[in-house]
C-alpha cells in the first residue's frame, strides 16, 4: 500500500507517466531529481505519510528502496 | 494569455520552492507569469551589482522574502550582550540597510513595484521569559523594524508589504518553519509554509493586477439572518446580540467593512419584497441597511436571471460577482447556468460564516491599498439607480443629458490620482480602446516623462461625484504628432458622450504644443466592441490597419471635436 502511494508521489513530482517507477530509482536515473526536487520530494512524502525523518538522513534517501523501506520502518514503530 | 507576468524572487533563504504554487496561483486568475529566482542569499548582491541578472530580468514585481531567523542570527549570538539603549539602534540600522537597498532597487527598475515582507517575531528564543518583564525584548527590535517598513509602504508607492508577520501568527510558528530543513539546504519552511507564503505572495500581486472581483450577492434567509422570514416572522429570525443569531450580526459586520473598502453588495433572495424590506430596515440588530446595498433583488424568479438583471443594472461584468447562498440547490443552479460567476462553497454552521468571508476576501478581494473611489464605490452604484429610474422619464437622450448639470473636471498629470489611473487601466474593458495594462509605477513614468502626459477626469452630477472615470495618456512621436495610447472610461459613465468633452479638452492643449495631428488606434479586444468605430464616430479619418489593430487621424487644423454644450468643464491643464 505505502509503495503505490510512494510511486504516486514520484510520478507526480517528476512528471513520469509513460513508465513505471522501480524500487532501485535513483537520481541517475531520474534526471529531475536534483537537490531542489529532493527537498520537495522529502517535503511531500513528510506530509502524505505524516512522518518526519531525522535530519540526517534526509540527504541518504536517494532510492525509491531506501525511502519506502523507511517509510515501513517509522509507521511499525509508531504501531508498537 | 493575454499577459505574461514578469516576477524575481530574491531572498535570504532558499526560495526556489515557492515558484509552482505561485505560478499555478496567477493562473488560476487568467494570467501567465515568469519567475527568476535568485540563489540563495543573494539578494543584497543581485540588487548592489548593477551588471546582475536581476536587471537584465526587468522584473514588473520583484518580491524579496526576508527570514527573521537568519535576518537577526548575528543578533541571536549575543543576544544578552546586547544594551537596552542599543537594541533599538541595531534594529534602526538593519532597517536603514534594507530601505537602501530597496532603493536602490526602486532607482534602476523604474518599472518595477517592490514587493517586501513583514517580519514575524521568532516564537522560541533564550527571552523568552524575558521579553516582556525586561527592557531585553527581541520582539520589540522586530517590531520596530516591521513599523519602519510601514512607514515606508505609505509614503512610496511601489512598495508593498506582504504581511508575514500576521500570517505566521494565523498559522502558527511551528506550522510555518521547519528547522531540520534549514541545517540541509538553507530553506526552513514547511510544506503549509510553503504553500501559504506563496498564496500571500499571489494575492498581492493578483491585486496590484487588478484580477479582483467587484460585487457580493447575498441570499437573506439563514445567509444574512437565521431561519426565514416568510414562516419565522420578523421577530422570529435570528439576528441579535447572544449566542448563534450573534454570529449573523459577525458576519453582516465584516461585510459592511468590506463595503467600506468599495466591495459592491447586493441582494438576490427568493422572498416578498415588501417582507425583506421591513427586516432590512426596521429590524434592530440588522447591520447593513437599505442603503449598503447597490442592488436589491427580492422576488421570486431564478436567481440567474436576476443575477444577469443585476450585472446589466450596475454596469459591471457577470464575472465580477461572488455569489453567496446557504442553499447547495441554488449555488449548484448558479454554477451551472452562469458559469462566469464565483460560487464558493459555504458552511453549513453559520458560527463559521465570518470565517468562510475572510476566505473569500483573500481569493477574491484582498488590497493593499484603499483608493478614495473605492470608498465612495457605493454611494456611486447607488446614485447610478437613482439615475436609471430618472432616464426613463426622460423623452430623449439630450434631455436626460442636460438634467444631469455634468461637471468635467480634468487635470493634467496629478500625482495625488495615480493610484486610481493605474486601477482605471487595470479593470476597463470596455470603453478601452487599447487595453493597455499600467500599474502604479508605469502611471508615474509616464508622468514624468516630457513626451507623455497623463490626463485624468473626473464626473460631477446633480446625484453626486462619479470620482475618476476617465484616463487619457498622450505620447509625442514628433515635433508635429502626438498619438493617443490610452484612452478609456469607467463603464458606468458610458452613453453620456463624456468621451466627446473629455477627448475635445485634451486636444485643446494638445494643439498648444503645436501638433498639427492626433494619431488614434484601436486595438480589438474580446470585451472593447463597444469602441471599435469611436474614432470614426469622434471625426477621425480612417488610416490603415496594422496587425488587429485599426489606426486613425485627426488634422488639428481642420477638424476639432465639438464639445457637447451640457457639459460645464473645468480643467486645469
Amino acid at each position: 500500500m505505502f509503495e503505490d502511494q510512494l510511486k504516486e508521489i514520484f510520478k507526480i513530482l517528476f512528471n513520469i507517466n509513460e513508465r513505471e517507477i522501480e524500487m532501485n530509482d535513483s537520481p541517475s536515473t531520474i534526471p529531475q531529481w536534483d537537490s531542489l526536487a529532493h527537498l520537495k520530494l522529502i517535503i511531500e512524502i513528510e506530509d502524505r505519510f505524516k512522518i518526519k525523518f531525522k535530519t540526517e538522513e534526509i540527504p541518504e534517501l536517494v532510492t525509491v528502496k531506501k525511502i519506502l523501506d523507511r517509510i515501513y520502518e517509522i509507521k511499525t514503530k509508531e504501531e508498537k | 494569455m493575454e499577459r505574461e507576468i514578469k516576477i524575481a524572487l530574491l531572498s535570504n533563504i532558499t526560495i526556489d520552492l515557492l515558484v509552482d504554487d505561485i505560478k499555478n496561483n496567477i493562473k488560476e486568475k487568467g494570467a501567465d507569469c515568469k519567475l527568476w529566482v535568485g540563489g540563495y542569499n543573494q539578494y543584497k548582491n543581485e540588487i548592489l551589482n548593477e551588471n546582475s541578472h536581476l536587471y537584465k530580468f526587468e522584473p514588473k514585481y520583484l518580491v524579496i522574502y526576508l527570514d527573521t531567523n537568519d535576518l537577526f542570527a548575528f543578533i541571536n549570538s549575543k543576544l544578552i550582550e546586547i544594551g537596552e539603549d542599543e537594541r533599538k539602534v541595531v534594529s534602526d540600522d538593519l532597517f536603514g540597510e534594507i530601505k537602501n537597498i530597496i532603493g536602490l532597487a526602486q532607482a534602476r527598475l523604474n518599472q518595477c513595484t517592490i514587493l517586501i515582507n513583514s517580519l514575524y517575531i521568532p516564537a522560541v528564543n533564550i527571552l523568552a521569559g524575558l521579553e516582556y518583564n525586561s527592557l531585553l525584548s527581541l520582539k520589540e527590535m522586530v517590531r520596530n523594524y516591521n513599523q519602519k517598513l510601514g512607514n515606508l509602504a505609505t509614503i512610496n508607492d511601489r512598495v508593498i508589504i506582504y504581511d508575514v508577520e500576521s500570517l505566521v501568527n494565523e498559522i502558527g510558528y511551528k506550522n510555518f518553519i521547519d528547522e531540520r530543513l534549514w541545517y540541509l539546504a538553507k530553506m526552513n519552511l514547511t510544506k503549509e509554509g510553503i504553500k501559504e507564503l506563496a498564496y500571500l505572495i499571489s494575492r498581492t500581486i493578483i491585486s496590484l493586477e487588478g484580477l479582483i472581483k467587484k460585487c457580493i450577492v447575498l441570499d437573506l434567509d439563514n445567509t444574512l439572518w437565521g431561519g426565514i422570514i416568510g414562516e419565522d416572522g420578523k421577530n422570529g429570525i435570528k439576528l441579535g446580540p447572544d449566542g448563534i443569531d450573534r454570529a449573523f450580526v459577525d458576519f453582516q459586520i465584516e461585510l459592511k467593512n468590506l463595503s467600506k473598502q468599495g466591495v459592491i453588495l447586493a441582494i438576490c433572495s427568493k422572498n416578498n419584497y415588501a417582507d425583506a424590506l421591513d427586516v432590512i430596515n426596521t429590524h434592530p440588530y440588522m447591520i447593513l441597511k437599505e442603503d449598503d446595498f447597490s442592488g436589491i433583488y427580492v422576488n421570486w424568479d431564478d436567481k440567474p436571471t436576476n443575477l444577469k438583471r443585476l450585472a446589466e443594472d450596475l454596469n459591471i461584468g457577470i464575472d465580477s460577482l461572488v455569489f453567496i447562498d446557504d442553499n447547495p440547490f441554488e449555488r449548484e443552479y448558479v454554477k451551472n447556468s452562469l458559469p462566469e460567476v464565483e460560487v464558493p462553497e459555504w458552511p453549513s454552521d453559520p458560527v463559521f460564516y465570518k470565517t468562510a468571508l475572510m476566505e473569500l476576501y483573500k481569493k477574491f478581494f484582498f488590497k493593499t491599498r484603499i483608493t478614495k473611489e473605492d470608498k465612495e464605490r457605493v454611494e456611486m452604484y447607488r446614485a447610478q439607480g437613482q439615475r436609471i429610474k430618472i432616464r426613463s422619464k426622460c423623452s430623449s437622450l439630450e434631455e436626460y443629458l442636460s438634467i444631469l448639470e455634468m461637471v468635467c473636471i480634468i487635470k493634467l498629470n496629478d500625482n495625488n490620482a495615480v493610484s486610481r489611473i493605474s486601477q482605471l487601466t487595470q479593470r476597463t474593458n470596455q470603453f478601452n480602446l487599447t487595453t493597455k495594462r499600467y500599474t502604479e509605477a508605469d502611471i508615474n513614468n509616464f508622468m514624468k516623462d516630457k513626451d507623455a502626459a497623463v490626463f485624468s477626469l473626473q464626473l460631477l452630477d446633480k446625484f453626486g461625484d462619479n470620482g475618476i472615470v476617465g484616463v487619457i495618456i498622450m505620447r509625442k512621436v514628433n515635433q508635429e504628432a502626438w498619438q493617443i495610447d490610452t484612452f478609456l472610461l469607467s463603464c458606468r459613465v458610458i452613453g453620456r458622450k463624456v468621451e466627446q468633452a473629455f477627448l475635445g479638452t485634451v486636444l485643446k492643449k494638445i494643439v498648444k504644443t503645436g501638433a498639427k495631428v492626433v494619431i488614434g488606434r484601436y486595438i480589438p479586444s474580446a470585451k472593447n466592441q463597444l469602441v471599435s468605430s469611436l474614432y470614426k464616430e469622434l471625426g477621425f479619418e480612417f488610416n490603415g490597419n496594422e496587425g488587429e489593430s485599426s489606426l486613425w487621424k485627426l488634422d488639428l487644423n481642420k477638424n476639432i471635436i465639438k464639445i457637447p454644450k451640457y457639459f460645464k468643464i473645468e480643467a486645469d491643464l
